[in-house]
């Protein structure tokens, strides 16, 4: 899918242009989430782990050092693109409500709390949790 | 109002029902039905969008999507919201960022197509943008529940008109139906179908009660109409009977009226009645009546085209009399004159049937109307007749008694004339009374010729007529009308007399001389004989003044006396001698009336006696004693002549040559010796007649002398047309004619004139030998006065003229 070449190119773009790194985390096992496409969790277009297990995304709040990076990862460099995507999502049924994180703490407080949870934190996790992508 | 019939009552009603029914159901109660959805749905719609953009608010601050994903869930289980959006504002755009349901395609929607939706719309705004949110719901929503609400209705209103027809068919068949047909049979049997069967066939109680009723109803009807039927059979006999007693009864109505309008016709006689609400006479009556009025026996006449019959003079009173006999019911009979032809007046006696007290004054007054004229006028003729005097046509004492009572009782104030003809016995014994008729004839058209019409004039009796005049008129107006009664009897020629007629009028006025008749008619009557005192021959007018009655009486009774008198001889003449003093002896004397042993100046009695006929009666006594003193004179005094006064009546009214010849004879005695005297009064009023009367006595001898000469009024002329044989001069210039230059030279004319005339001179009064010697030296050689002889009765007179024949200086 052209489209998708794209988005990915873009993504790698940005994680190089990225003063530091971004992890996606999950506390889900590496042999669920490894065959997942990142872009399409976290624009909410894939609810569901492969064990049927409704995804809970933690997406990072305003207050966020990594607000913007986020939104430029996913959503065409626009934090509040990212907002609007999810409020649409939202609105429309067509998405879980996502959680926002204020830091990394919080998120990995929502990983122990959810194993369902996928966050975006700007350290390395503990071992204990996967991560399924690192950007830069 | 009409009655209507009870199907379209029914059919009003219920049309009328079924019309607000329907309308109820069908039309308002469904708008009414989808206003309140709407407004439901769009209270529904607000509160989503409300909610919804409070959870975009807090989604976009809060970054909390929960309650998004709340509302996406409500709406999700929400039917009403069809579709919904948000929309962000941006560079001034709105753009939309979220919809529902996903891909609905909000932004591609044309605005047809919106219009298919309610839509409700609500801004909302953060610290970073703001926006608005839209919530929609398809209309075909809305009509789907305004389906499902209003199927019930639908229901409901099929369910309610099932219920009405059942209800109408159940009315109609139940009650109208058997209604209509007892009605109908009803009518039937109203109109006397008593055959006919009654059926109806019903299931309502009442109905059935009703048909019973009918039946009922036809059977009593069937018996009343059979026993009707035999009243009725006996009813016909009876009238049949009742008919011909009837027929009897009209024809001798019939005959009744026949006999009424006879009698009717018979005393002229019309019946009238009164409508009192038209104001209009009906008249009934002989046909010759009614023409009589202008109508016939159907002719109904207003009141006031009667009233314009009545004569003018009696129409106020009719209608006051009539007024009073409606309204009061008093009684009405009224003499009355109608017109009959134009200007013609007839009389008629007007009654009315007395309405009782208490009566309807409302119904028809009753009367009747005779033809009173002959009668009437046959009355007034009587009563003219009763109330006239035959002869002049004036009113009679009858009259002029109710007169002078009337004026009293409505005027309280007038004047009472009586008024005679002087000496008319005179003219009546001299002319005889078919004159003496004429005189009283022009006198009665002079009265009413210049008395008004007003005031009553009567003949009382004799030459004596009445006069009530009221009000009472005042002296000069009474004086006026005695001129022109003087002057206007004066110039009448057409009487046969040779003197004037002259009148006497006495007037009295009442109250001031009385209020009864007596004594105003005594006070009038004094007033006219103190008039005939002072008439001195001609007419005179006195008004009565108190105290002139007593003179009156008192001349009455001299009257009365003098008549006794003269009845028992007591009058007697006494004889004056004359001097002459050619013949140097008594060659005549003077007879003069004397009465011996009554103190009435002789003066007073003649003066009595010439206010009425007493003077013709002592007239002639004084001549049948001068001839019979003629005729016992001795025969040495055959030649003495007698000189015998003759009053003015006496001369004109009495036959004087007829009277001389018959004592003459009676006595045997030449008239020849008879003279008489008579004064210028006599002459003076008719020169032409006295002329003739002087022709005669001159015929048979008797010398004439005209007495008192000087003091009246006689022409030179007159005395030589008289042939006067002798002038008898006044006393009054025969005195003291020795001293009095006057009255010498008057003698002395006198003398000179008579010589003249051929007329000798006698002077009067002579009482002193100067007197005498001066009359002698005027050549007046006949003389009488004390100086010679007194007058002296017969008896005396033989002895003097025995004794003095020659002596003529020695007096009595």
């Amino acid at each position: 899918m052209p489209w998708l070449v794209l988005a990915m190119a873009l993504i790698c773009v940005d994680v190089t242009a990225a003063a530091a790194d971004l992890f996606v985390v999950t506390a889900q096992p590496s042999q669920l989430s490894t065959s997942l496409d990142i872009q399409e969790i976290m624009t909410g277009r894939t609810r569901k782990w492969p064990d049927g297990t409704p995804i809970v995304v933690a997406l990072p709040s305003k207050e966020s050092p990594y607000f913007e990076d986020a939104g430029k990862a996913w959503f065409d460099g626009s934090a509040s693109a990212m907002q609007r995507h999810w409020l649409r999502l939202v609105f429309s049924g067509r998405a879980n409500v996502p959680i926002y994180t204020k830091s990394d703490e919080e998120a990995i407080a929502i990983l122990e709390a959810n194993p369902a949870a996928i966050v975006v934190m700007g350290i390395e996790p503990p071992p204990t949790f996967n991560v399924m992508a690192r950007l830069n | 109002m009409a009655p209507r019939s009870i199907v379209s009552k029914l059919g009003v009603s219920v049309t009328l029902g079924a019309v607000f029914t329907i309308a109820l159901l069908l039309v308002v109660v469904p708008i009414q039905q989808r206003k309140l959805l709407r407004e439901n749905l769009i209270s529904e719609l607000e509160s989503i969008a409300s909610a919804l953009s409070i959870s975009v608010q807090f989604a976009i601050e809060q970054e909390n999507l929960g309650l998004l994903a709340q509302v996406n869930s409500f709406m999700s289980g929400n039917s009403d919201v069809t579709i919904a959006g948000i929309y962000l504002i941006e560079g001034g755009a709105s753009s939309l960022i979220a919809e529902f349901p996903p891909n609905v395609g909000l932004d591609n929607l044309s605005k047809d197509q919106l219009a298919d939706y309610l839509l409700v719309s609500l801004p909302f705004s953060t610290s970073t943008t703001s926006g608005r949110v839209l919530v929609g719901s398809a209309r075909a929503n809305l009509e789907e529940s305004v389906r499902r609400v209003q199927i019930p209705l639908y229901v409901a209103f099929a369910g309610l008109a099932i219920v009405f027809g059942l209800i109408f068919v159940s009315l109609s068949r139940g009650v109208v139906t058997p209604m209509m047909a007892s009605a109908r049979i009803a009518s039937r049997l109203g109109s006397g179908d008593l055959d006919m069967d009654i059926d109806i066939r019903t299931d309502n109680r009442e109905v059935q009660v009703l048909s019973s009723s009918l039946v009922e109803l036809r059977d009593n009807l069937s018996a009343a109409k059979a026993e009707n039927e035999s009243l009725l059979k006996n009813l016909e006999d009876t009238v049949e009977a009742r008919t011909g007693e009837l027929n009897t009864a009209l024809a001798e109505l019939k005959e009744s009226f026949q006999r009424l309008g006879a009698v009717l016709s018979s005393t002229n006689s019309l019946i009238w009645s009164f409508d009192r609400i038209r104001d209009e006479f009906h008249f009934t009556g002989a046909t010759s009546d009614l023409s009589l009025f202008g109508l016939d026996s159907q002719a109904n006449v207003a009141l006031k085209n009667i009233l314009q019959r009545v004569h003018p003079e009696s129409r106020d009173i009719l209608i006051e009399r009539f007024t009073a006999f409606l309204i009061e019911g008093s009684e009405l009979e009224q003499h009355v004159q109608l017109e009959t032809t134009p200007g013609q007046y007839r009389w008629f006696l007007l009654t009315g049937v007395p309405i009782p007290i208490g009566t309807d004054r409302s119904e028809l007054a009753l009367g009747s109307l005779v033809d009173m004229d002959e009668r009437f006028r046959q009355e007034q003729r009587i009563w003219e007749m009763a109330h006239s005097d035959e002869l002049t046509g004036t009113g009679n004492r009858t009259q002029f008694t109710q007169a002078f009572h009337e004026a009293v009782r409505r005027e309280k104030s007038g004047t009472l004339m009586l008024v005679d003809i002087n000496d008319f016995k005179l003219i009546n014994d001299t002319k005889g009374h078919l004159t003496g008729d004429k005189v009283l004839i022009a006198f009665a058209e002079e009265l009413k010729l210049r008395i008004p019409r007003a005031y009553t004039i009567a003949r009382l009796g004799g030459d004596e007529f009445g006069i009530v005049i009221s009000p009472a008129l005042d002296d000069e107006s009474l004086a006026s009308v005695f001129k022109e009664l003087q002057h206007g009897i004066a110039k009448r020629s057409d009487l046969g007399l040779e003197v004037p007629v002259s009148i006497s009028l006495g007037a009295a006025s009442f109250p001031e001389n009385g209020m009864d008749l007596e004594t105003v008619m005594q006070a009038a009557d004094t007033a006219m004989y103190q008039a005939k005192r002072e008439k001195l021959g001609g007419s005179a007018f006195s008004l009565f003044h108190p105290g002139m009655d007593a003179e009156r009486l008192t001349r009455s009774a001299l009257r009365s006396r003098i008549e006794t008198a003269l009845h028992n001889n007591e009058l007697e003449l006494w004889y004056q001698p004359i001097w002459s003093s050619t013949q140097q002896g008594f060659l005549s004397v003077e007879a003069l009336l004397r009465w011996p042993g009554d103190a009435t100046p002789i003066q007073t009695v003649i003066d009595t006696a010439e206010e009425s006929e007493l003077i013709l009666r002592v007239g002639e006594f004084v001549i049948e004693s001068a001839f019979q003193m003629l005729a016992a004179l001795p025969s040495y005094a055959n030649d003495l002549l007698v000189s015998v006064n003759i009053s003015p009546v006496q001369f004109h009214y009495q036959d004087l040559v007829e009277l001389i010849e018959k004592y003459s004879s009676l006595n045997r005695v030449d008239p020849s010796r008879l003279l008489i005297e008579i004064t210028e009064r006599t002459f003076i009023e008719n020169s032409e007649l006295a002329q003739s009367i002087l022709r005669r006595l001159k015929a048979i001898g008797v010398q004439v002398a005209i007495d008192d000469f000087g003091t009246g009024y006689s022409s030179l002329n007159s005395l030589h047309q008289l042939d006067i044989d002798w002038i008898k001069i006044d006393r009054a210039f025969v005195t003291d004619i020795n001293t009095d230059t006057q009255s010498y030279q008057i003698v002395n004319a006198l003398v000179k004139m008579s010589e003249a005339l051929g007329i000798g001179l006698i002077a009067e009064g002579v009482e002193t030998q100067a007197e005498r010697e001066v009359l002698e030296r005027l050549d007046v050689t006949r003389q009488q006065g004390y100086l010679f002889a007194r007058p002296m009765p017969v008896n005396k007179l033989l002895a003097f003229m025995v004794e003095k024949s020659h002596s003529p200086t020695v007096a009595v």
